[in-house]
């Protein structure tokens, strides 16, 4: 009984130490956030002041990839920033903050202070699907976007070598044939999801499974669950060659580079699907223009001038280098969250 | 062909590299807090400018490094230093207490450098047919898995199932925070973004461990006079005798297997090995009741697998691309960023970089056996310390590796939370180790499960195509019956 008790008298006062020691760590800690955000504040107006926005950036610039190790955005930026580092002049600090398409790592942005040297790589589809699909309640404003840098490799629609169908009208007339048999791999809530939406609109009638991960979608493929998925260019091409898969057209809005043979959705008569992915960068809300203008025209300049990076992207990729300025990447992010507002009913289903 | 290999070993700088690799990965393993995963996203930028066998060597050796390293503070503090060696704990544990932790530290080295060699040898001589494998896993097998192994890890808890089936619960319940699996949906994150992303498996795993024992330890600060406890510092050879090494060997061909197998599915984890494997040859053995009070057979059998998942996990990373946890997304990455491709074309493509890799991972294996019998003796003064010395210093590693795996002081909250839970759990006598595989596999099964119900509803009868997910069910049934008959003998 007596143990009993101490135990509890233990519990108690531990409790009262931790809430009284993380009161007072959060209290200090909130202390020296607003003290540190105050001096960068004011170090920011000298700066301004003293114009030398000329001298950006004097140390290391971090850049918040939103999306996983190993994926398009985070291979492309990475590619990217080997330019970067060499154009700026600084080493670029590449961290992958991942979860939730994207959003996760868009909430990190939305607390994050405009100093100019914290970035975050996102793509088009996934900010304007997020929106769409209810998972957030923002759109692209409330970061100032900085740029779009490259092209998604394409998402493309796959079936296995062996499979029956050899073009997409195949694959959409058995559907009609056998409707709600053919199992296509996506994952949901995303932009691929939005993409088999946009095709079970244009009439088709799949199954949809969610199969994970571009990846995992090719590997679930490539092990039978599945009659055909959704998958990039990226990720895909290898089994092209391995002569285990087979595309059977791009979603992008134009025939990809590296396979002129692959017709588009709409050339293969999906009307309305194309998805068009494009990366880009943003900057927490409040970056000084100047430097989002000098950071776009280093990107803008590696992707014209930098032969190793073009080509680089375009073994990857299998698309050309490709970059624009913040006014027609303002406009792209605008075209994009309109179609992905569109079918905004059907995504929350 | 061979161009990688012998590269590897004819350039002192990359043998060196392998080496340093090692030391600093072994160095990360063993405190807890540190992990392999931020050991190598550390050197990943300096990688960047290296060849691409130079980068892979110099990872290989810090993820060989990390997760043998895990070992020394399991069987030195009770506090794995990595998820991989919860179960080593165990029988290290009793072992050190006992005075034999020069001993129990020679077993976990010696037979987490076997496990190693197996894996690599599986991974180069089988690694396409493994490949096919792992691609035939499909949702209906993952959740069979899952429902398999979290079962096997609650009736290791014995007479005390309700305790252990509780505490699997209470992990799977804290890996549902965040966002949901498959659709996104935001769970029990009470409006803080934090939470979104949940909970992190470092922080569960240090508040459990370092942050409970911490709290225990303090309870005794007034009363215990001599808390200064002897370790042989002394060993002798492999610091055990070459007869108890052939009682070890069906033992450690099992746990190469399990180990190897796990490894290749990607997701799962040394963990989860290490635990499956300790669960195998406890039931197979003649002496089952001895498991837990220091017996070697329960160093191997979690050493040898965990340490045989290394191995395994590359298969996939190389010939599907497919990372199965944060250490191996991180190598993924490092190849990548030197235009290798891992697919099915990589042994054409670039074989040169996988016989790199190959000859990486035996050079770092051999570093590590050699670099960790070195240390023993080292290792072991840490028992000589007192723990009001010693504790204080662990708990504050522990909070900066919380604190540093993502840069947050909500990490730090967490693990100071689940410290507290931990030490409940401890008082009421619920066992940690269903609760850290319940919150590593729940999510898996959550999310398998989710996928077979989509399965389901398009075809019902589609479980039937899936002969070795209902082989699994049916085998946890029939061992779950089993054993409530022999508890209920008892």
């Amino acid at each position: 009984m007596k143990k009993w008790l101490s135990y509890l008298l233990m519990a108690i006062m531990i409790l009262t130490i931790t809430s009284g020691c993380s009161k007072s760590e959060k209290d200090s800690g909130g202390e020296t956030d607003t003290q540190v955000s105050d001096t960068q504040k004011r170090e920011e107006t000298q700066i301004q002041k003293a114009d030398s926005v000329e001298n950006w950036p004097e140390k290391s610039i971090n850049i918040v990839i939103t999306s996983s190790a190993g994926g398009d955005g985070d291979y492309l930026m990475r590619l990217l920033a080997a330019g970067l580092e060499k154009e700026l002049g600084v080493n670029l600090v590449l961290t992958n903050v991942t979860g939730g398409n994207g959003s996760v790592g868009m909430d990190d942005l939305m607390k994050k202070e405009p100093d100019g040297y914290t970035f975050y790589v996102n793509n088009t589809c996934a900010l304007s699907a997020n929106e769409a699909n209810g998972l957030v309640d923002y759109d692209y404003t409330v970061s100032d976007p900085v740029g779009i840098f490259a092209k998604h490799s394409g998402e493309m629609i796959w079936v296995r070598a062996d499979s029956p169908y050899k073009t997409m009208e195949e694959l959409v007339a058995a559907t009609k044939d056998a409707p709600g048999k053919l199992t296509i791999g996506v994952s949901m809530g995303g932009s691929v999801y939005a993409a088999a939406m946009m095709l079970q609109k244009a009439g088709a009638e799949f199954a949809l499974v969610d199969a994970a991960d571009g990846s995992d979608r090719i590997i679930s493929l490539l092990g039978g669950q599945v009659d055909c998925c959704i998958a990039g260019y990226g990720i895909g091409k290898e089994y092209i060659e391995s002569g285990d898969l087979r595309p059977l057209c791009t979603l992008m809005g134009s025939r990809s580079e590296a396979l002129p043979d692959v017709p588009t959705a709409e050339e293969a008569g999906v009307e309305g699907l194309a998805i068009n992915n494009l990366f880009l960068l943003l900057a927490p809300k409040g970056t000084d223009p100047a430097v989002i203008e000098k950071l776009n025209k280093a990107v803008r300049k590696i992707t014209e001038e930098n032969k190793d990076y073009g080509e680089a992207v375009t073994s990857y990729s299998g698309q050309n280098a490709y970059a624009l300025d913040v006014g027609d990447t303002i406009d792209i992010l605008d075209q994009t969250r309109e179609q992905f507002m569109a079918i905004s009913d059907l995504l929350k289903k | 062909m061979l161009e990688g290999s012998v590269v590897v070993l004819s350039d002192p700088v990359i043998l060196l590299l392998i080496t340093a690799g090692v030391a600093v990965g072994i160095i990360f393993g063993s405190i807890p807090g540190l992990t392999a995963t931020m050991a190598l996203t550390m050197f990943l930028p300096v990688t960047y400018s290296m060849s691409p066998v130079m980068a892979v060597s110099l990872l290989m050796g810090l993820y060989i490094g990390g997760t043998s390293g895990g070992l020394i503070s399991a069987i030195l503090l009770n506090i794995p230093g990595t998820p991989s060696s919860v179960a080593t704990c165990f029988d290290g544990r009793p072992m050190a207490e006992r005075g034999e932790a020069a001993k129990a530290l020679g077993c976990g080295i010696f037979f987490s450098f076997i496990g190693t060699i197996f894996g690599l040898v599986l991974m180069m001589f089988i690694a396409p047919l493994l490949a096919k494998i792992a691609i035939l896993f499909g949702p209906f097998e993952y959740c069979a898995l899952a429902v398999f192994s979290l079962s096997l890890v609650v009736m290791l808890t014995g007479k005390d199932m309700i305790r252990g089936l509780i505490s699997v619960l209470l992990g799977v319940m804290l890996a549902t925070v965040g966002l949901a699996p498959i659709d996104s949906a935001k769970r029990f994150t009470f409006g803080l973004a934090q939470m979104n992303s949940g909970f992190q498996l470092l922080t569960l795993l240090i508040g459990l461990y370092a942050v409970s024992e911490i709290l225990n330890v303090a309870e005794h600060v007034f009363r215990e006079k001599a808390v200064i406890r002897e370790g042989t510092v002394t060993i002798k050879g492999l610091g055990f005798t070459w007869k108890e090494l052939k009682g070890q060997i069906k033992n450690c061909i099992y746990s190469s297997f399990i180990g190897a197998a796990i490894g290749i599915l990607p997701g799962i984890g040394g963990g989860t090995a290490g635990m499956l494997s300790y669960t195998f040859v406890k039931n197979r053995s003649r002496y089952p009741e001895k498991f837990g009070t220091g017996i070697m057979d329960g160093i191997v059998a979690s050493e040898t697998s965990n340490n045989a998942c290394i191995g395994g996990a590359m298969v996939p990373l190389l010939t599907l691309g497919i990372p199965g946890d944060g250490t191996t997304a991180v190598l993924l990455g490092a190849l990548m960023v030197h235009n290798v491709s891992a697919g099915p074309l990589i042994f054409q493509k670039n074989a040169a970089v996988v016989y790199g890799i190959y000859t990486a991972m035996l050079v770092a294996s051999i570093a590590m056996l050699v670099l960790e019998y070195a240390g023993i003796r080292g290792f072991v003064y840490v028992l000589k310390v007192p723990k009001y010395y010693l504790l204080p210093v662990v708990i504050c590693l522990c909070l900066v590796g919380a604190f540093g795996s993502s840069n947050r002081m909500f990490d730090v909250y967490c693990t100071l939370a689940f410290g507290i839970l931990g030490y409940g759990m401890k008082k009421l006598e619920f066992p940690f180790p269903p609760a850290i595989l319940g919150f590593i596999l729940g999510p898996l099964f959550e999310s398998s499960l989710r996928r077979v119900s989509q399965y389901l509803t398009i075809d019902p009868m589609s479980w039937a195509g899936h002969p070795a997910a209902v082989v699994l069910l049916l085998v946890t049934a029939a061992l779950l019956i089993m054993n409530l008959r022999k508890i209920h003998s008892a």
